[in-house]
Order: structure tokens, then sequence, then C-alpha cells
């Protein structure tokens, strides 16, 4: 068979999965990222590169099985990687982040504010470790999977954040 | 530790609570540890302080509604086009505003002739009670006394009166300063919005809803987005903090002197 012929029918194949996986998984991987980078732009660009990676990878050989797992987790490495290269942008104030149009009115509840606050002055992976769990709906042993730790070190990053959480809650209370 | 567990396993025993993954036994033995650790109680909190704070987590995620759409991954364009027009974009942003600023300081300073549009916020502001007005001051219920029949259907949850206030935010009212996008000034809108905020029983807002229109879909986002981020001092009910409502109206005025 010519060599061009199947590389062409791999190409539609791979374009035909990913596109299945963008459908399927392009709003979930964007509200996960929004809350671990606490940016929709740079959501939007980390989600793409994301489903980008999938079809290179689905072209390069197109038996091979990508799950939504796959995808999370490199949604994961690119948020971690992301936040690592600028950390100064942890240091911005949220209510900048909310002013510029990121969250929608009726999405800016005040627990929507106070977790992600919360979330910016977590270390990236235990905010990973939440969102994870109890945004994505991954257990304590997918998500380990994930993040290629253990139950255990999932559970105790969710108490760490939960602790995070409760603290901005407290100081909203006090205000 | 004479509690069976450490306060390390303690930890993970909150997150297993956390999480539900929690057996009868992980239960027993979190609740043993804090009734012997003082510090892990304060730290990590009872059962209860643990299905609050996730209560949190789970609305935060059910009030999302962004849906992105993105393009098929081998529609991007290369990353160098991409930025290429990122720049582009900036730049014509940047030339855009600094027309629209320029405009505006004209516009403030009185600079050009027969382009006296400023649009200014009026805070609080409730104009006279015209056939169709009345009916807004019903809804706004705080700043004037409505009809008896009116506050009964408006101000269910208030008492009438000067108590009508019992929700406000911290601050006065003066901290709620909606912040208009420079669109409005080029709309030239004007109205008067009236808001409804549900504020919980801890102060914070829950919910805006649009008592009454300007007619101005920027104006009255700008006033909801504004009041979604104060803090408000919750309704009392017998020294109890409650749910409650905060009801405010915000009057913009383009041409003021008018």
């Amino acid at each position: 068979m010519d060599e061009a012929f199947v590389s062409a029918g791999n190409d539609a194949r791979a374009q035909a999965r990913a596109e299945g996986l963008v459908r399927e998984y392009q709003t979930k991987l964007a509200r996960y990222l929004r809350r671990m980078v606490g940016d929709a732009d740079v959501a939007l660009d980390l989600t793409q590169e994301v489903f980008l990676s999938a079809y290179r990878m689905l072209r390069a050989d197109p038996q091979r099985q990508l799950t939504g797992g796959w995808l999370y987790r490199a949604a994961t490495n690119g948020a971690i990687s992301f936040l690592r290269r600028k950390k100064i942008l942890r240091m911005l104030p949220l209510e900048r982040e909310l002013d510029r149009g990121d969250w929608r009115v009726d999405e800016r509840t005040a627990a929507s504010v106070d977790l992600q606050t919360a979330l910016g002055r977590l270390p990236p992976e235990q905010s990973a470790a939440l969102l994870l769990t109890s945004y994505a709906g991954y257990s304590s042993y997918e998500a380990a999977q994930l993040l290629g730790t253990t139950s255990d070190a999932v559970r105790q990053r969710v108490c760490r954040a939960m602790r995070a959480l409760r603290t901005v809650m407290k100081e909203g209370m006090e205000r | 530790m004479t509690t069976g567990v450490d306060c390390t396993r303690a930890e993970i025993l909150a997150g297993t609570l956390a999480l539900g993954e929690a057996s009868e036994s992980d239960r027993d033995a979190y609740r043993r540890h804090l009734a012997g650790c003082p510090r892990c109680l304060v730290n990590l909190g009872g059962e209860r302080e643990i299905e609050r704070v996730m209560a949190v987590v789970a609305e935060a995620r059910n009030a999302e509604r962004w849906e992105p759409r993105l393009r098929a991954p081998a529609q991007n364009p290369p990353a160098q086009w991409r930025r290429a027009w990122s720049w582009a974009a900036a730049l014509a942003a940047v030339a855009i505003l600094s027309f629209a600023g320029q405009r505006l300081a004209e516009q403030r300073h009185g600079g050009s002739a027969g382009a006296g549009h400023a649009l200014v916020v009026v805070h609080n502001v409730v104009t006279l009670p015209s056939a169709r007005d009345e009916r807004s001051i019903a809804a706004i219920g705080t700043q004037s006394a409505p009809k008896a029949e009116q506050r009964a259907e408006s101000l269910a949850m208030t008492p009438a009166g000067s108590a009508n206030r019992d929700v406000m935010p911290i601050g006065g009212d003066a901290a709620i300063v909606p912040h208009p996008p420079v669109t409005a000034y080029a709309q030239d809108a004007d109205g008067t919005t009236a808001i409804e905020v549900m504020v919980d029983q801890y102060g914070r807002p829950l919910k805006c809803t649009i008592a009454e229109s300007s007619g101005s879909p920027v104006l009255d986002e700008s006033v909801c987005r504004a009041a979604m981020r104060v803090r408000y001092t919750p309704r009392r009910v017998d020294g109890h903090a409650v749910m409650g409502t905060y009801r405010d109206a915000f009057t913009f005025r383009s041409n003021p002197g008018n």
C-alpha cells in the first residue's frame, strides 16, 4: 500500500479521534485549568496545548488509547510547569483576575471567590489533588495514579487544601 | 500520643472524610484522635466542619458556567502565527484604548464642543414615582416607603421601615462601586438598575439578580459585579445570623448637567 495513502488515513483517523476528545473534555479541562492557574486566557492556551499533544500522539500511533485520565495528567503537568515558570502570577491579587472578565457574573459567588483565593495560596500539587478529586470526580486512588503519588498523599493534600479554604472563609467572616 | 493515630495520620483521615471515602472505623479513629488532640480539632475541624468546607467546593463547582469552544487540534495555526496575531491584536487594542482615553479626557475637561457626555453613577437615586416607577421603588424597597400592599409583596423577607436595611454592605452603601465599561460611555447609556443580592448567614453574597433593568446590560452587569464583590453584615433574627436580601438601586446618568 502506498505510504502517503496510509499516512493520510492515519491523519484523518487521528483528527476524528482528537475531535471526539475535544468535544467530550474541552469544558471540563478548561474549567479545571482555570481553577489551577486562575486565568481564563492561560487556561484556554493550556487546554489547547493538551489537545494538540493528544492529536500529535494519535497521529503518530493511531492505535493508542487516550483516556480522560491522560488528558488530566497532561493538563496538570502543563499547569504545574506554567505556575513554576510564572510564580509571579500567584502574587497578583485575585481581584484583578476576576476583574478581567475571566469569571462571569453568575459564576462569581462567594464560594467561588473563596475557593480561588485558597487555591492561589496553595502549592500547585495540593490544588491539583483537591481539584482532581472534588472537581473532576476522581477517587483518591485514581488521582494518585494521575499525579504519580500515593492515595494517602492525595488525601493529605486534600486536607491541607481544605485548611487553606477554611482560613479564607474565616477571614471573610471577620472582615 | 495516646489516641491511636498520630497527627499526620489524622490529616490523611480528614482527607478521606472530605472525599467521602471513609469507613466507619476511619471515622471512629478520627473522632478518637480529635478527642485527645485539641490542636487537630482546631486545625482540621470535626466531621461537620469538613462537610461545610467541602460544600463550599461543591457550590463553587456548581456555579461554573464557562463553556469555551476550542478549535479542533489540526486546525490550530502554528504557534508563531498565533504569536504574531497576538501582537497585532495587542497593538490594535492599545491604539483603540489610547483613542478612547483621549476622548474621555476631552469629555471630562469639556474640551470638545458638542461632546459633553460624561457618564456618572449617582448612588441610591430613586426617581419620583410615575406609574412605572412605583413598581421599581417597591422592588427597591429601601430608599422610600412604598405603599402597604406593595410592601407586603416586595419586602416579604424584611421588616418594614428603617429595619429594611438589616442586610448592609460592610462599609455602607458606598462600598458598592460599579465600574461600567468604556462601551457604556460610547453607547451613552442611562437608567436605573435595581438589584437584589441574596446574602448568606456569613455575610457572603450568594446571588445577584436584577430587579429592575436600566435597559443597558453592561450597566446592569457592572452593578451586579460590584455587589458580588463586597461582604455584608448578615440579617439577624433573635440574635442569630440568617440569610437575607439586600436591595439597592443605582441611577446612571449621562449628561448630569441636564
